[in-house]
């Protein structure tokens, strides 16, 4: 459970890295798959 | 709750020996498989994604990873997540726009880079004496720290863990290099989980989920999961994530990795899956624990480094704590010895074979290099093991600005030199240098707290010194020679 904590900033300072390391990791499977050079 | 165990532990000390053991064994092993400067320094290019993984996590996680931590996370609160930020944005820039160009360009090292790109035996000898030193000096702290945890948990003197720790792994880097000390970074890895997992149930049962041990830390000290955390103002924040962020894009031990992947591919895809990994031990192992921490024990212990310790004490049988507590000590040793690694390379590879011997037309074998390599390795580990002994404040207080030397020395010829095919070799040596000085003479005036440098952190001046410079001598100058670029820019030929 990790809804509802206290600052909403707090999450965004988790959030957007996040979403940075998941463009990431879709941009490696594309890479080992040979979709992306 | 039990009295903390901080006293030596019959079962504790069988492990660490244990550890010792295993890790010696793979020092000797390894050593079979040295027969060229390129296995001893890069591992014959041979690693395939999982190692590659662990070996990038563990050029991140530092020897006092957990314990620092702990302590870091539980006294400032929020602020101790600014690895994700600087973690993942550092990262990204390796995997954009490094990882692959350095894996295909077949050098060993940094110094290699800075010469090859731009043509220059100057760059190439100026970078190696960065890297020497700059990795010497953080080697003398990080032997220290390695010490002080050895000291604290498993009860040895502090002089006791410091010879020990130093003359175990100078034998194993020494005898097996890049492979050594992959090898011992997985069993390090191994140790260190056994010693966190441990710790969960336990933890879960004094503290509740996520939800409840924030909740109730943020009762105890107000502001703790606000970004800023408890202590901390948004600039600072700001310039101590940019610092990072820099700090990890050209993180030395991260970026040399590349070069030991099987193929550009592994090399680029190992970066985000070990920055993920990280990303969820940081928030277990520092965050959670760290709250866990701040709501059970801190107000029993005299500083934040006992955080950890006490915790383990606090929660655990002495048999279990003393299990997780020698797997954390034996993870202490994993920063140590790619530092080890990569100071000797600056040395042995970069200016005695690239610097000295080839320009001058010397040809020796590859014996001979892997012998100078050793010796490189062992002076290195005796010095900076000589220099630990003395209690150098004035060291430890550099090691805190020896990420803004490497930050400012290596960040722009990096970044413009793997995006642009203009960028001159005078413009590449004026940013290294111009940069390094300004960030010396910063830390010089902080060290000494001159008003005119408490502003500023040195690494934000050295920074903005070198990416001028750049500029400006870039503007007045023109490209290094078609090969140089060809090498790095194979699609343009």
């Amino acid at each position: 459970m990790i809804i509802g904590l206290p600052t909403l900033s707090f999450w965004l300072l988790i959030g957007i890295p996040s979403i940075l390391l998941l463009v990431m990791l879709y941009d490696s499977w594309r890479i080992m798959t040979g979709r992306k050079k | 709750m039990q009295a903390p165990v901080l006293s030596p532990h019959a079962l504790g000390i069988t492990i660490f020996f244990f550890y010792l053991v295993v890790i010696v064994v793979i020092g000797v092993v390894a050593s079979r498989q040295q027969k060229t400067a390129a296995d001893f320094w890069v591992a014959g290019r041979r690693f395939g994604l999982g190692i590659m993984i662990v070996a990038n996590m563990a050029a991140i996680m530092h020897g006092g990873a957990i314990l620092s931590g702990v302590a870091f996370a539980g006294k400032f609160g929020g602020v101790a997540i600014l690895p994700y930020i600087s973690f993942v944005g550092g990262s990204a820039v390796i995997f954009y726009l490094f990882a692959k160009k350095l894996r295909q360009s077949g050098g060993f090292t940094i110094p290699d880079y800075m010469g090859d790109r731009f043509d220059s035996r100057s760059l190439r000898a100026w970078s190696a004496i960065v890297v020497a030193v700059s990795s010497i000096i953080y080697l003398i702290a990080q032997l220290r720290g390695m010490a002080f945890i050895l000291e604290q948990l498993l009860g040895f003197s502090f002089l006791t863990s410091l010879i020990l720790g130093s003359v175990i792994f100078v034998a194993y880097v020494a005898m097996g290099g890049l492979l050594a000390v992959v090898w011992t970074n997985v069993a390090q890895f191994i140790f260190m989980w056994i010693g966190l997992l441990i710790l969960v149930p336990f933890v879960y049962d004094a503290v509740g989920g996520w939800t409840s041990v924030l909740q109730q830390v943020e009762d105890i000290a107000p502001g703790w999961t606000s970004p800023t955390g408890v202590a901390w103002s948004a600039s600072y924040m700001f310039s101590w994530y940019l610092i990072w962020f820099v700090a990890y894009s050209t993180r030395i031990e991260l970026v040399t990795k590349m070069y030991a992947a099987r193929d550009d591919k592994i090399a680029r895809v190992s970066v985000p899956i070990a920055i993920g990994l990280i990303l969820i031990f940081l928030l277990y192992g520092n965050f959670y624990l760290g709250a866990a921490a701040r709501v059970l024990v801190w107000d029993q212990i005299a500083s934040p480094d006992q955080a950890f310790p006490m915790l383990v004490g606090g929660l655990l049988t002495p048999g279990l704590a003393a299990i997780a507590l020698t797997g954390i000590a034996s993870a202490a040793m994993s920063t140590t010895d790619s530092l080890l690694l990569m100071s000797g390379s600056a040395i042995a590879h970069d200016l005695v074979r690239r610097c000295h011997d080839e320009p001058k037309g010397i040809k020796r074998d590859e014996r001979h290099y892997l012998i100078i390599s050793r010796v490189a390795i062992v002076a290195v580990g005796v010095i900076a093991l000589i220099c630990s002994i003395p209690d150098f404040a004035l060291i430890l207080r550099i090691v805190s600005y020896a990420i803004a030397i490497v930050g400012s020395a290596f960040f722009f010829p990096l970044l413009v030199g793997m995006t642009s095919k203009k960028i001159s070799r005078e413009a590449a040596l004026a940013s290294s240098i111009g940069g390094t000085l300004a960030t010396c003479v910063w830390i010089a005036g902080a060290i000494t707290q001159a008003s005119w440098a408490s502003s500023l952190h040195p690494g934000i001046v050295g920074l903005a010194v070198a990416g001028i410079l750049m500029l400006v001598v870039s503007f007045f100058t023109g490209p290094v020679n078609n090969e140089a670029i060809k090498k790095f820019f194979p699609e343009s030929s």
